[in-house]
C-alpha cells in the first residue's frame, strides 16, 4: 500500500515539475490539452494530496494508534479493500482532471464520481480503525495518542464538509470559495500540522527516548492550532470579494496562529537540549528542525501577508503558493517519508540499506527549499510589477520568469529525492517479501539484527 | 479515549467552532444575496447569461483558464488593479451569485478577467488570442489553445479564406490554409465577453478619496499602455 | 504572551471588522459610512435625470460604459468633444446630429448621429449632457449645462436642417 503512495508521489512530483516548467515556456508539451497548465496543476496537486499525504498519514496515524493502545489489527481485507476503492478512485479522478472533468474550485477538483468513492472508502476505513482500537485500549492520556485521533477524524469531516459545500451543495456564488478556503486550511494547516507535528514529536522523542518537556506547553499547542488554524482561512480570501469582517478576523487567527509555533520551538528546543550528542540518525536533529522550519516559516508567512503594506503587494501571487507549497513539499510530505522510514522496517523485518534514505531526505529538504524561495520571492517581484501599471502584462510573468526557473529546479530536486526513496522502499519490500511468507525466516533475521544491534 | 479529560467532545467542538465561523456564518450572512435592480436601466444586475455563454463558462472551467487568471478586483487602496483599467470599482460577493462554481482564481500570471468583457469588445480579437496569444501580445505566456480550432485547406482558387467565421491573421506561415473557431472557442468567447462587474449597488458606491485617487495616478497611466 | 495576543486580536477584530456587517468591504469603516454614500432619491437632480435619459436614447451607440464601439460609434469618456471648454457644440450635435468624418483621442469615425431636436426638450438636453459632461465614473469633471444655454442655440439654430460636420462645427467657438 506504501508503494502505491509512493508511486503517486513520483507522478505527482512529476507532473508538478512539468507544469512549473510550462509557466516558463508556454510552447512545452502544448500539443494536447490534456497536459495544459490548467489541468496538469490541478492533477498533480490532488494526486499528491489525495495519492500520498492523506494514504499515509492515515497509515501512519493508525500503526500509531495500534502501537500506542496496545489493539491489535484484527482484519486486514477491510484495510485493503478500501484502500483498493480510494486508489481506484483516485486514478479515476485524475484522469477525469486531465480530460476537463475537474470541478474547477482549487484542491477540490476530483470530479464528483471519483469524489464520492474516496469519501465512502475513507469513513468505512476511519470507523473501522476506531472501532477496533476501541476495544483494545486501556487508558492512556497521551498528546500523541489525541493526534492520531485527530487525525483519522479530521480528514473525513473537513472531505465531506468541504465537497458538500463547494462541490455537491448548490451554493450561491462566492460561498463556495469560503467553503474551499476552509478546506485548503485545515488540510495543510490544522489536519498536516496535527499529523506532522506529531510525527516529528514522536521521532524526536524516539531519538532521545525522552519524555517530553512539557505536556501543557503541547496540550496548549494543539488546542490553539485546531481553533486558530481554521478560522485563519478567512486569510486566504484577502483581497476577494468578501466583506470586511472575515477578512479581519482571519488576520487576526493567522497572527495568533503564531502562538502554537512559538509552544511547539519551546517544546522542542528543550527535547533536543536534553538529548545533545545522542541522534541515532545522523542528521536527523537538522532534519527535524528544517521540516518544523518550514511549518513554522509558512505561518509566518501568512501572517505577515496580513499587513496592508505587504499584502498589496503579495495577494494573488505565487506568495499564497509559496505558503501552500512550504506546508505541503516542506513540512508534510518529509514528515510522512520520516515517519515510513521509521516505521517500515519493523514491518519488514529488514533494515534500510546505508546512507540511501539520509540522501534521500536532504536531497528533497533542499528542493522544498528552493521550491519555496522562488515562489516567495517571485511571488514579491510578480505582486510588484502588477501593482505598477507602467509594467505591460506580458512582462509581468517574465520577471518572475528567474524565480520560477529556481522552483522547478527545486521539484527537479525533490523528484530526484523521492526516486531514490521509492526505489529504497521498493527494494526494502522485494526484500522482505520472502520474510512474510516464511515467517522462519523472518524470525530468525530479526534475530540477526538483533544480534548485530547488541555488537554495535 | 482518555477518562480525566473529554477529548472527543472538546475536539469536535473546537473543529466545530472553526466550521461555524468560517463556512456556516458566512452562509447565513452571503447566502440570501439577491440580485439588484440598478435603477437607471431598469436591468437587474447580475444579469443572466445566454445558454451559449453558460456553456462557455463550462470550457472555461475544463481549460482551467482559472489557473492563471483571477477575477477578482481590488480596491484603489489594496494595489493597482484599477490602474490598470482592471475594473472601476472593487468585486463584491453580489456581483458571483449566477455563478457555478465561481472560479475567482487565487494567482495571476495573466491579466484579471472580471471586467473583460468591459475592456474587450472584439470577438475576433479575443478568438486570435485564444488561438495565437503571441500574435497580439508578442513575449506573452499564455499558451495557445489550438484545441479549439479547426485548420483546414480553404476553399479552392482563393489565396484568402472567405470564410465569415475565419480568424483573420497574417497567413504567411501557412498559406492556402483557413483556422476556423469550432463551437467551444465562440462559446468560450461569448461567455468572456460577458464578463462585467462595473455596476453601482449599495454596497459598492465608491469613495471620494478612492475615486481621486484613481484619478490621478490610474487611468492617465493605464491609457498609455497599448 | 497569549493574553496581550488575543486582546490584540479582539482590539484588532473590533476596529475592522465594520460590525460584522454584510455591506462593508473595505476594512475600518462603519455601516452607516456606507450606506451615507448611497446617492439621496432626488429623482429630479440634472444627474439623475440625465443618467436615465443617457440610458434610453444615447447607450445603445455610445455603450453604458460610455467608450462607444471601436470604428463604428465615437467614444464619449475623455472625448475632446465632450470636455470642451464651452457645450456650444455639443449642444448642436444633439440638436442637429453629425454626419461626417471626425477625429476623436486620434480615432477616426465616420458613422452618421441622429439629430434629437424634436424628441427632447431643452431641459432634457441639459440633464444628458450635464451627465455626459459630469460623470465622475468617466472621471469627467467639466461644466454643467443649464436649459437656458440649450434654449438659446435651440432658437439660434433654428432654420438649420441638414446634419453638422466637423470642419462646420470648428468654426464656431467652444464657450461664450
Amino acid at each position: 500500500m506504501l508503494a502505491v503512495a509512493a508511486w503517486w508521489l513520483v507522478v505527482s512530483v512529476f507532473m508538478l515539475a512539468v507544469a512549473s516548467v510550462k509557466l516558463n515556456a508556454p510552447g512545452f508539451l502544448d500539443a494536447s490539452c490534456f497536459l495544459s497548465y490548467g489541468r496538469l496543476q490541478p492533477a498533480a496537486l490532488n494526486a499528491l494530496v489525495l495519492g500520498f499525504c492523506v494514504p499515509t498519514g492515515y497509515t501512519v496515524a493508525a500503526w500509531g494508534l495500534f502501537v500506542g493502545t496496545g489493539a491489535r489489527l484484527p482484519r486486514k481485507d477491510v484495510m485493503l479493500a478500501t484502500w483498493a476503492v480510494w486508489n481506484v478512485g483516485l486514478l479515476i479522478g485524475t484522469i477525469g482532471i486531465l480530460r476537463g472533468d475537474g470541478t474547477g474550485i482549487e484542491w477540490l477538483e476530483l470530479p464528483g464520481y471519483a469524489s464520492r468513492m474516496l469519501i465512502v472508502s475513507i469513513m468505512i476505513f476511519t470507523v473501522w480503525v476506531l472501532r477496533s482500537v476501541w476495544r483494545g485500549c486501556n487508558d492512556r492520556n497521551d498528546v500523541r495518542l489525541w493526534c492520531c485521533v485527530g487525525v483519522l477524524l479530521l480528514f473525513p469531516w473537513i472531505y465531506g464538509a468541504g465537497l458538500l459545500g463547494s462541490v455537491y451543495g448548490s451554493v450561491r456564488g462566492v460561498l463556495s470559495a469560503i467553503t474551499q478556503a476552509w478546506f485548503v486550511q485545515m488540510l495543510l494547516v490544522v489536519w498536516g500540522g496535527v499529523l506532522g507535528l506529531g510525527v516529528l514529536r514522536s521521532c524526536s522523542a524516539g531519538a532521545g527516548a525522552q519524555t517530553l518537556a512539557s505536556d501543557r506547553v503541547e496540550r496548549f499547542a494543539f488546542w490553539t492550532l485546531v481553533l486558530f488554524g481554521g478560522v485563519g482561512a478567512f486569510q486566504r480570501l484577502q483581497g476577494g470579494p468578501f466583506p470586511a469582517w472575515m477578512i479581519a478576523v482571519g488576520n487576526a487567527s493567522a497572527a495568533l496562529c503564531l502562538l502554537p509555533i512559538f509552544a511547539v520551538l519551546a517544546s522542542f528546543r528543550s527535547t533536543f537540549g536534553e538529548q545533545r550528542g545522542l541522534g541515532k540518525f545522523v542528521g536527523s536533529r537538522a532534519f527535524l528542525a528544517s521540516a518544523f522550519g518550514f511549518y513554522a516559516l509558512a505561518l509566518v508567512l501568512a501572517a505577515m501577508s496580513c499587513f496592508p503594506s505587504i499584502g498589496r503587494v503579495v495577494q494573488f501571487t505565487t506568495y499564497r503558493q509559496a505558503i501552500d507549497m512550504s506546508l505541503l513539499a516542506g513540512f508534510l510530505v518529509p514528515s510522512l517519508l520520516l515517519a515510513v522510514h521509521e516505521i517500515m522496517p519493523l514491518h519488514a523485518g529488514q533494515r534500510w540499506p546505508e546512507h540511501g534514505m539520509q540522501r534521500a531526505l536532504l536531497l528533497m529538504l533542499a528542493g522544498g527549499a528552493l521550491i519555496v524561495a522562488g515562489l516567495a520571492i517571485g511571488g514579491v517581484v510578480q505582486g510588484v510589477a502588477w501593482n505598477d501599471p507602467m509594467v505591460p502584462v506580458a512582462d509581468v510573468v517574465r520577471r518572475t520568469g528567474k524565480w520560477l526557473g529556481v522552483t522547478t529546479a527545486g521539484w527537479v530536486l525533490v523528484f530526484c529525492g523521492i526516486v531514490w526513496f521509492a526505489i529504497n522502499v521498493c527494494m526494502l519490500i522485494a526484500r522482505g517479501f520472502p520474510l512474510v511468507l516464511w515467517p522462519e525466516a523472518r524470525a530468525w533475521f530479526q534475530a540477526d539484527i538483533a544480534g548485530k544491534e547488541a555488537d554495535a | 479515549m482518555t477518562s480525566r479529560f473529554p477529548f472527543l467532545p472538546c475536539f469536535a467542538l473546537a473543529v466545530a467552532a472553526s466550521w461555524v465561523v468560517v463556512v456556516v456564518w458566512p452562509h447565513l450572512q452571503l447566502g440570501g444575496l439577491e440580485p439588484v435592480t440598478i435603477e437607471e436601466t431598469g436591468a437587474v444586475y447580475p444579469p443572466i447569461r445566454s445558454g451559449e455563454a453558460l456553456v462557455g463558462a463550462e470550457i472555461y472551467r475544463s481549460l482551467g483558464c482559472q489557473y492563471c487568471h483571477t477575477r477578482q478586483v481590488r480596491p484603489g487602496t489594496m494595489g493597482g488593479d484599477i490602474a490598470r483599467g482592471w475594473g472601476k470599482r472593487r468585486t463584491v460577493a453580489r456581483d458571483y451569485i449566477r455563478d457555478q462554481p465561481v472560479m475567482l482564481g487565487s494567482v495571476r500570471f495573466g491579466p484579471d478577467l472580471a471586467n473583460l468583457g468591459c475592456r474587450e469588445t472584439n470577438a475576433a480579437a479575443l478568438l486570435l488570442r485564444l488561438y495565437k496569444p503571441s500574435a497580439i501580445v508578442p513575449l506573452s505566456t499564455m499558451p495557445s489553445y489550438g484545441q479549439l480550432f479547426d485548420v483546414r485547406p480553404a476553399p479552392r482558387g482563393s489565396s484568402d479564406s472567405h470564410n465569415p467565421l475565419a480568424l483573420r491573421m497574417d497567413s504567411s506561415a501557412n498559406p492556402g490554409f483557413e483556422v476556423i473557431p469550432r463551437a467551444e472557442a465562440r462559446a468560450l468567447v461569448v461567455y468572456l465577453l460577458s464578463l462585467k462587474a462595473d455596476e453601482l449597488f449599495l454596497e459598492v458606491y465608491p469613495r471620494e478619496d478612492l475615486q481621486k485617487l484613481n484619478s490621478v495616478i490610474g487611468m492617465d497611466k493605464a491609457r498609455a499602455l497599448p | 504572551m497569549t493574553l496581550v495576543g488575543v486582546a490584540w486580536s479582539v482590539f484588532y477584530v473590533a476596529r475592522n471588522a465594520g460590525a460584522f456587517s454584510p455591506v462593508v468591504y473595505e476594512m475600518g469603516e462603519t455601516p452607516a459610512e456606507v450606506l451615507a454614500r448611497v446617492p439621496k432619491d432626488d429623482s429630479m437632480s440634472p444627474m439623475r435625470r440625465g443618467r436615465r435619459l443617457y440610458g434610453t436614447y444615447c447607450a445603445a451607440c455610445h455603450q453604458w460604459h460610455g467608450r462607444g464601439i471601436p470604428e463604428q460609434f465615437p467614444p464619449l469618456t475623455q472625448s475632446e468633444w465632450v470636455l470642451a471648454s464651452g457645450p456650444n457644440r455639443i449642444i448642436r450635435i444633439v440638436l442637429d446630429g453629425m454626419d461626417g468624418a471626425v477625429t476623436i483621442r486620434g480615432q477616426e469615425y465616420n458613422s452618421p448621429m441622429l439629430p434629437w431636436r424634436e424628441l427632447l426638450n431643452d431641459e432634457e438636453i441639459a440633464s444628458v449632457l450635464t451627465f455626459v459632461r459630469c460623470n465622475k465614473q468617466w472621471n469627467h469633471a467639466a461644466e454643467p449645462v443649464t436649459p437656458e444655454q440649450v434654449r438659446r442655440i435651440r432658437s439660434q439654430t433654428a432654420d438649420r436642417t441638414s446634419y453638422w460636420t466637423a470642419e462646420e462645427l470648428n468654426s464656431v467657438p467652444e464657450s461664450d
